[in-house]
């Protein structure tokens, strides 16, 4: 603190090279305080997530609440975990999950493309149309969708799940990789072009190579929509071992009381997005500040 | 690729609907490949695929979880598997009945078996559910005069019976006070209150304020629990019960909100609400869960006096505040009804929804949760009591587990009025409407006179959209 | 740009048409198989009276007449949206924005922070709830706890029906980790060359993400502007988990309100008529933001 009151008035502007460092020194040590500070405020719902999964049940209630668990109740995660068949829900989870993943990259990037890197009559009108598709709420859609997957015989399998992801008929997904299939400089395409490069060939070297943030950022996006995605598999399932995590994770939801129902339903819960956080850890290493589009050969 | 299969379905599996060749006409001719069927189609039978032997297996769904509502739903279907009989029951838990359960009914595929949650009464007044009294008259193990008084006439529309009470059935209203709190208020726990004048004196008496103004503990909040009503779908309306209205007219499909009975009801609930102040209340309840369930509810926390609620709470307190003391009597009345005590035992009924295949085994699955081998397996679990006379009997050694629950079982013979749970083909808005009817009131937007009179127009309004026909 | 004869002209056109065509037909074949009839339907639906049980009963423009003209709540429910929308929206774009620049730079434990300002999408809802319900209590909550100490009224929060609707966009501000992580993606964009030949030409850090890291993010702050409001237009879960919709009606939402009548009144016709007035009302906000698209965002691949 002392040192951070010895900081040099913003008057002076010749600054000797040790004030500078220290006017260095102190902007870090504030901009860390900061982070640190704000980072505490978005980890509330986790931190409150793990210790309430480590609690005894009257420790969950106790007012005002209680932070730190004591005793720590570790026996909960298994507990918790082995009460209901999760491994199988994990199983469920996970195949529709990488299942959605590959059908969202695959169908997105060549729509997406269709919609930015070539010009043709009508694409606005389609863009728009194909945007329009979001703005209706699901619940109206629910019922006929449901009359739609019955007809073809899919119910009681993901496949009302997973192949409408191989078709992009999740608008959000298009829309966000064409925003960043139009910021690539347009001279890269047309020089491929020159040089007798199809479309395919240019999607494929050019545009995917610069487009990997984005494309991280959709696989991260559809991973994690699949694997909290409730209400889809509460209507189209109706076989209990069928059920994915986040069904399984409502078995603890209960409207009357009953001992550790907080701690059971927490460590579960805790245990399911730790996949998820994993997974967030290695897309955000895509993200390194400083990749020159310019740089690359056109 | 299943992918490419599926696909391919979807152009050959056409059975499309008039306006839909319009639509895909008006929207630019785009090849259709949703294909429909007719919304209230009944079921379809091609996945009713026999098991090699003659067993039938029947899908029976049910909206409870939790680690002791699953292990009830898990204990009574295993107890039915295991009975050698030729139908096996699959179970599902379902969180979110209505959604699920709608999209099934329009799509031809419901369970066989359904209990819990939906707005029950929409789906006996809309042809959803079978009537089940054929089955009844024919079955050996239940009769339609088995069940507590009103229990089966509020599963009951237009004099066929849809439901039987096989879950959660059980008396709704007891005044429920914390002991130390009366105790230390100087009031006389021997001399319950029992009226609304009465009760008012108490929540003064009980209400606590600190130097700040911040309401401590409240008396009694007119909106919790079954005083409330909350989003139940099988408990009369309490406000208007204390004041001698039955706010439905089964005869007539008609509603009585328009009654000063009302009036008053609403007058007093905002009474009540004055003398802690609204907003004080407002916070009061966002901050404490109501009922009875959660220890930091506010009722077993020790900062509210009285609660209105049924035969679960001796059970529920026992585990959210092991440490107090609560007692119990009847609910208060209306003034003019000094000495009536009144009761009601709603419960779940188990319904078989229209088109199912399999209904006898359907109906046997139903008759074995009635039954005290499903009973006691949820009564274990669970605390529930089910629907059959002859389990309302205090001295049964199961129930002294619950200090209060005696009471409970005892005011089912004891009541002066036993009230069945009226059976509104518009429950859901009705439901809506009340609570917020009930804000309306409390923070000054309505006089009770103009409220009720709003109220009365809006549900009668709904009926004559939803119901035309039953309207004269 | 197109500088052919006629018929070279059209015959050019005709195959940018066709590769267009080409490129998007997944989507196509998507949207006939299942987005087309699931909306007409509910077009349809919209015009009749309709509760899922039985056969729906065609009323012509009833629903929207008796929208627009006698329910009280739907004006509630209207405004209740707008003002969420109208404040929510760009608070939330404000915040993931700058957080995303903060999270770009080069720092200590960059992968840590990275996560957890991610954390409050990951963590089921129920659990956000719970949170912020002992954030915003007005008994023991922090911040509550604070103010009675002081001996002052307690700040009421989500059961004022002045305060309810600021406290739900708070948490939503703080529900931003899918648009940081845009943002994030979108700043890998920014080409270091400009920034440093901006840094030569003495533009200082403000001068810097003013004229050079926003420009270049434009096609995704457009795009989270959009989203979001397309979302926001249909709040839910923690509105329904935290307020349900009270106190007196100050969180009625649209969403909310939609989901009553389909699935607790079952009114369908009539949630369906509430889902194509909404669809209009984004509808027109977004056509209005895309038109003031083309004078603000900037795409590399469009000059």
């Amino acid at each position: 603190m002392q040192r951070a009151e010895a900081k040099p008035s913003r008057s002076s502007w010749e600054l000797s090279h040790s004030q500078s460092m220290l006017f260095k020194t102190v902007q870090r040590t504030l901009f860390y305080v900061l982070m640190v500070g704000l980072a505490l405020i978005f980890a509330g719902p986790l931190l409150w997530m793990l210790s309430t999964s480590l609690k005894t049940d009257p420790q969950v209630y106790h007012v005002p609440p209680i932070w730190i668990p004591n005793p720590v109740r570790l026996v909960n995660y298994p507990e918790a975990l082995s009460s209901r068949p999760f491994g199988a829900y994990t199983f469920n989870t996970v195949r529709y999950a990488l299942t959605a993943v590959a059908g969202a990259l695959i169908s997105n990037t060549l729509v997406a493309y269709g919609f930015s890197r070539i010009r043709w009559p009508g694409r606005d009108l389609f863009f728009i149309i194909c945007l329009s598709t979001m703005m209706i709420p699901f619940q109206v859609r629910m019922i006929p969708l449901y009359i739609t997957f019955k007809n073809l015989d899919w119910l009681n399998s993901y496949l009302p799940l997973v192949v409408p992801t191989f078709f992009a008929v999740n608008a959000y997904y298009t829309f966000l990789l064409r925003q960043f299939f139009l910021t690539i400089p347009s001279e890269l395409s047309d020089a491929a072009r020159v040089d007798g490069c199809a479309e395919l060939g240019i999607l494929l070297r050019i545009i995917l190579p610069l487009a990997k943030p984005a494309l991280a950022v959709i696989g991260l996006l559809q991973f994690m929509f699949a694997w909290d995605n409730y209400i889809g598999p509460l209507i189209y399932l109706n076989t209990e071992s069928l059920y994915p995590i986040a069904l399984g994770l409502q078995q603890f939801r209960t409207m009357f009381q009953e001992a550790l129902m907080w701690p059971y339903m927490m460590a579960a819960s805790t245990a399911a997005i730790a996949p998820v956080i994993i997974i967030f850890f290695f897309v955000q290493r895509t993200f390194v500040e400083g990749i020159s589009i310019t740089g690359l050969k056109g | 690729m299943k992918t490419m299969d599926g696909n391919v379905n979807t152009t050959t599996n056409l059975s499309r609907r008039r306006f839909l060749q319009w639509s895909a006409v008006g929207m630019g001719g785009a090849a259709l490949a949703a294909a429909c069927a007719t919304p209230a189609a009944p079921a379809a039978s091609e996945d009713a695929a026999a098991p090699a032997e003659e067993t039938v297996e029947i899908a029976w769904w049910h909206a409870w979880g939790g680690t002791t509502g699953m292990a009830a739903m898990v204990g009574v279907a295993e107890a039915f598997n295991a009975e050698g009989r030729s139908v096996q029951v699959e179970r599902l838990h379902v969180p979110e009945m209505n959604d699920k359960l709608l999209a099934a009914i329009a799509g031809g595929t419901p369970p066989d078996v359904g209990v819990c949650c939906v707005q029950y009464a929409q789906l006996y007044s809309r042809g959803a559910v079978m009537p089940l009294d054929d089955f009844i008259d024919r079955s050996e193990i239940i009769q339609h005069d088995a069940f507590v008084d009103g229990l089966i006439e509020s599963m009951q529309w237009q004099g066929s019976t849809y439901g039987v009470p096989g879950f959660e059935a059980g008396p709704r209203y007891g005044l429920m006070y914390n002991k130390a709190l009366v105790e230390e208020a100087g009031l006389d726990a021997s001399q319950l209150p029992r009226t609304w004048e009465e009760m008012f004196e108490w929540h003064v008496e009980l209400t606590r304020f600190d130097d700040a103004g911040n309401v401590e503990v409240v008396g009694f909040d007119p909106r919790d629990a079954t005083a409330g009503n909350g989003p139940a779908t099988n408990i009369p309306q309490f406000w208007a019960l204390t004041y001698g209205l039955d706010i439905w007219d089964a005869e007539t499909n008609t509603f009585n909100y328009d009654d000063e009975r009302f009036i008053s009801a609403l007058t007093t609930l905002k009474r009540f609400t004055d003398h802690v102040g609204v907003q004080q209340m407002e916070s009061f309840r966002s901050s404490f869960s109501g009922w009875t369930q959660s220890p930091s509810s506010s009722f077993p926390s020790g900062v509210q006096a009285m609660l209105v609620t049924g035969y679960y709470a001796p059970g529920e307190l026992s585990h959210s505040a092991p440490d107090k003391e609560f007692g119990v009597g009847w609910a208060p009345v209306a003034e003019a009804r000094k000495g009536a005590t009144f009761q009601s035992v709603g419960g779940h009924p188990m319904y078989i929804p229209n088109g199912v295949e399999n209904v006898d085994a359907a109906f046997e699955f139903i008759e074995f949760c009635t039954q005290d081998k499903a009973q006691n397996v949820i009564f274990e679990n669970t605390g529930w009591l089910g629907g059959l006379k002859e389990i309302y009997d205090p001295d049964l050694p199961k129930y002294q587990k619950y200090s209060g629950l005696d009471w409970f079982l005892r005011s089912v013979n004891d009541a002066t009025e036993l009230w069945a749970c009226p059976v509104i083909p518009i429950q859901g808005f009705v439901n809506q409407e009340r609570s917020r009817t009930y804000e309306a009131v409390i923070f000054g937007d309505k006089e009770p006179e103009q409220a009720a009179q709003d109220m009365q127009e809006a549900c009668t309004e709904e009926m004559r959209k939803q119901f035309p026909e039953l309207l004269g | 740009m197109y500088t052919f004869t006629a018929q070279r002209w059209n015959r050019s056109r005709t195959r940018s048409l066709l590769k267009g065509l080409a490129f998007i037909s997944p989507w196509l074949v998507g949207f006939a198989a299942f987005v087309l009839y699931p909306i007409a339907a509910s077009a349809y639906y919209s015009l009749t009276r309709y509760d899922v049980l039985r056969a729906p009963r065609f009323i012509g423009l009833e629903n929207y007449i008796e929208l627009f003209t006698k329910d009280e709540i739907f004006r509630t429910v209207l405004s209740n949206t707008v003002y969420l929308v109208v404040l929510g929206v760009p608070a939330g774009l404000v915040v993931a924005f700058l957080l995303a620049s903060l999270l770009n730079r080069k720092m200590k434990a960059r992968p840590l922070f990275r996560t957890i300002f991610f954390l409050p999408v990951l963590v089921p809802a129920v659990a956000s709830a719970e949170v912020w319900r002992w954030v915003y209590n007005t008994n023991y909550g922090v911040i509550n706890a604070m103010v009675k100490s002081w001996g002052l009224p307690v700040i009421p929060f989500i059961s004022s029906m002045q305060l309810a609707k600021p406290s739900l966009i708070l948490i939503h501000m703080w529900t931003q980790g899918t648009a940081i992580i845009i943002f994030l993606a979108a700043l890998q964009d920014v080409p270091r060359s400009l920034k440093d030949a901006a840094r030569v030409d003495g533009a200082n850090a403000l001068q810097r993400f003013w004229h050079v890291t926003i420009p270049i993010c434009t096609p995704a702050i457009l795009f989270v502007t959009l989203t979001g409001m397309i979302g926001m237009f249909q709040y839910f879960t923690l509105g329904w988990l935290l307020t349900q919709g009270g106190p007196n009606e100050a969180t009625e939402f649209f969403s909310l309100y939609l989901y009553r009548n389909a699935f607790q009144y079952f009114k369908m016709g009539y949630a369906s008529a509430l889902a194509w007035i909404l669809f209009v009302i984004i509808l027109i906000f977004t056509l209005l933001i895309f038109r003031s698209s083309a004078r603000w965002v900037y795409y590399a691949g469009e000059s």
